[in-house]
């Protein structure tokens, strides 16, 4: 049972989110298809799924909305996440009659392991205590609880949702029925992992206080990993060492309780340490891509992959499509400025549209 | 418009705490200024960030922040669309020489940086040795798992003192109490008649309690062990249900023979 419950966790918390990055994955060029940026994508594309799917469920079921909820975020993530081994297969197929290199996911792991492979000795250390920091902060994940307030909000409603069937129609504190809590029903972080606990039978704190951890601490420091990537394309050595001390910096970074490194250790589960440490950090990943990408000069996946991250974001936190919107326009601002044409601020307002779209149902309801 | 600026300050001031790590942020960033080539980088790491404060520190911003219904005490959530981290460390690591010396020297003076100006996380007042598998202390679950054992229908009413009560509904939120951590928030002027009535006074009137949990249709009350009350829960007419460690429980047969009857009409 238990081993049941493990491998159901790791299908949808890794393996479902990685066949889902795969498909965006082969508009990247060949050196910069890593499975960081499959996972990373993987997710991306999953919080905006549940979004698409979630906030008419939420706005329009009253009694049943979690049952949906459920049925249409897998039948839609599955189908991205196949569409996508497809595409890879595809390639295999293509691959073996020409002979030619095959893009999937196999591949992109044993390439990595050959970079590693081939990187100096110098490197491969400071990679190992790279591994051992990370472990640690996902060891200490385990052996320690924080008893936050914040919880007793955002957990229970996830809960109410597994055991009344409503989606933010319950009072989370006294389990009454209410109106629909427009303040936090658009931000179903909590509601993608109750899915993850229904699907898995594994208890909803147990996946809040202890998996989600496991996963979201490598999941933000692998976006490190890929932002870092762009400062040091030619010396390994110091891409590690990066690494190392921006570990150091988060587990020194609780100068007070409202850094993202405090979140990212007392709060690892909840919708806003999301914002702060994948969402926010996403999008400058993703600008980086974008303007650094010299063989994708239109840069039309990246910018979609700004749209969708920016409905993403509100998985986590209203507040995070509002910022992240904003970043959006002050990016497009400077940008435009420095490249003196306007593309770059069309192309921002573009891909702000599906965040105008979630504030203004957030702000009429 | 001053106070709303002092207001701005002293958010920034509260956000970057009484240590000096962000200080090493804002030295990397100047640093940045001077040796960031790269413009894409310098946009994104040195421009937009330097934006970012100006705008979070103007009065007007934090206007606006109120107007769209936002909660003004989560205005510091601006920064954090300032990459502090990153800042600071890229700045770092660009300093360092290109010889293994210069690295391992480098990086270890970094790193002692970082930890004398930081705060270590883990040993935060808000982290404590996990006592079980759910992060949540054990009690509320002893006590859940009593009622449960007890009681098999699918929703039960329960008042539990303040200890308890953020837990019981993340653990099992087919337990309905009578009021939650809003009686907490000192923010709003919330309270309730159950509370009033059950935490505030130093000793329990039972009679007035039972009063108000009636209405409320409570069926099980849950005292801690320091809580005193007027007479004994039995004497007021409550029944023993069971001990789990510092709490007892109690069931009031008024509320269990009016469910009783409702059974009649919606069973189960």
């Amino acid at each position: 049972m238990i081993v049941l419950k493990a491998l159901s966790l790791i299908l949808l918390l890794v393996v479902l989110p990685a066949m889902a990055g795969i498909m965006p994955l082969r508009f990247f060029k060949e050196t910069d298809r890593t499975f960081g940026k499959a996972v990373i994508l993987g997710y991306i594309i999953s919080l905006a799924i549940l979004e698409f799917v979630g906030i008419p469920v939420v706005l329009l079921c009253v009694y049943t909305g979690y049952v949906f909820i459920i049925v249409l975020f897998l039948v839609l993530l599955v189908f991205v996440a196949f569409l996508g081994m497809y595409i890879s297969y595809k390639d295999y197929s293509r691959a073996v009659k020409n002979d030619r290199k095959f893009f999937g996911l196999r591949s992109i792991i044993s390439e990595e392991i050959t970079r590693i492979r081939q990187s100096s000795p110098e490197a491969k250390i400071y990679l190992v205590i790279t591994a051992l920091l990370i472990l640690f902060q996902m060891i200490m994940a385990l052996r320690l609880a924080s008893y936050d307030v914040d919880d007793a909000y955002y957990n229970a409603y996830a809960r109410t949702a597994q055991q009344y069937g409503t989606l933010y129609r319950a009072d989370p504190s006294t389990g009454r029925s209410f109106d629909l809590d427009m303040r936090h029903a658009m931000a179903l972080f909590p509601i993608f992992q109750a899915i993850v606990s229904t699907l898995s039978g594994v208890h909803l704190l147990v996946v809040c206080h202890k998996i989600m951890p496991l996963i979201l601490i490598p999941l933000s420091y692998m976006l490190i990993f890929e932002i870092s990537g762009h400062f040091f394309r030619d010396s390994d050595e110091k891409h590690w060492l990066f690494m190392i001390l921006i570990n150091i910096f988060r587990i020194f970074g609780n100068v007070s309780e409202y850094t993202t490194e405090t979140f990212f250790f007392i709060r690892t589960w909840q919708g806003k340490s999301l914002a702060g440490n994948f969402i926010i950090p996403a999008l400058l990943w993703l600008f980086l891509s974008l303007k650094e990408d010299r063989e994708n000069k239109n840069g039309t996946i990246y910018w979609i992959f700004i749209a969708i991250l920016i409905l993403a974001g509100g998985a986590s936190s209203s507040l995070s499509v509002m910022l992240t919107s904003a970043m959006t326009m002050l990016y497009g601002v400077l940008f435009a400025i420095k490249e003196k044409s306007l593309k770059s601020l069309i192309r921002s307002a573009l891909a702000c549209c599906p965040g105008a779209l979630y504030i203004l149902i957030y702000i009429l309801n | 418009m001053a106070n709303l600026f002092i207001t701005c300050l002293k958010t920034a001031r509260d956000f970057m705490g009484m240590k000096l790590l962000l200080v090493l942020t804002v030295i990397s960033w100047i640093y940045l200024i001077k040796a960031e080539k790269n413009r894409v980088h310098r946009i994104l790491f040195v421009y937009a960030p330097a934006v970012v404060m100006l705008v979070f520190i103007c009065p007007l911003s934090y206007k606006i922040y109120e107007l769209t219904r936002l909660d003004p005490d989560t205005y510091y959530r601006i920064l954090w669309t300032i990459p502090c981290g990153i800042i600071t460390v890229y700045g770092m690591v660009k300093l360092f020489g290109d010889t293994l010396k210069g690295r391992i020297i480098g990086a270890i003076i970094c790193a002692l940086l970082i930890a004398l100006c930081g705060d270590y996380v883990y040993d935060s007042p808000h982290l404590y040795r996990s006592e079980n598998a759910y992060a949540i202390p054990q009690d509320p679950i002893n006590v859940v798992d009593s009622l449960r054992a007890h009681d098999d229908h699918q929703r039960i009413s329960v008042l539990v003192p303040s200890v308890l009560m953020l837990y019981v509904r993340q653990y099992d939120a087919n337990i309905n109490m009578p009021y939650g951590r809003e009686v907490y928030d000192v923010r709003k002027d919330y309270t309730h008649p159950v509370y009033e009535v059950f935490e505030l006074p130093e000793i329990i009137d039972l009679d007035k309690l039972l009063d108000v949990t009636r209405e409320f249709q409570v069926e099980y009350i849950v005292f801690y062990a320091g809580q005193k009350t007027d007479v004994t829960p039995e004497e007021a007419g409550l029944t023993y249900i069971d001990t789990q460690g510092n709490y007892t429980i109690y069931q009031d047969p008024e509320i269990a023979k009016l469910i009783k009857e409702w059974e009649k009409y919606y069973p189960g």
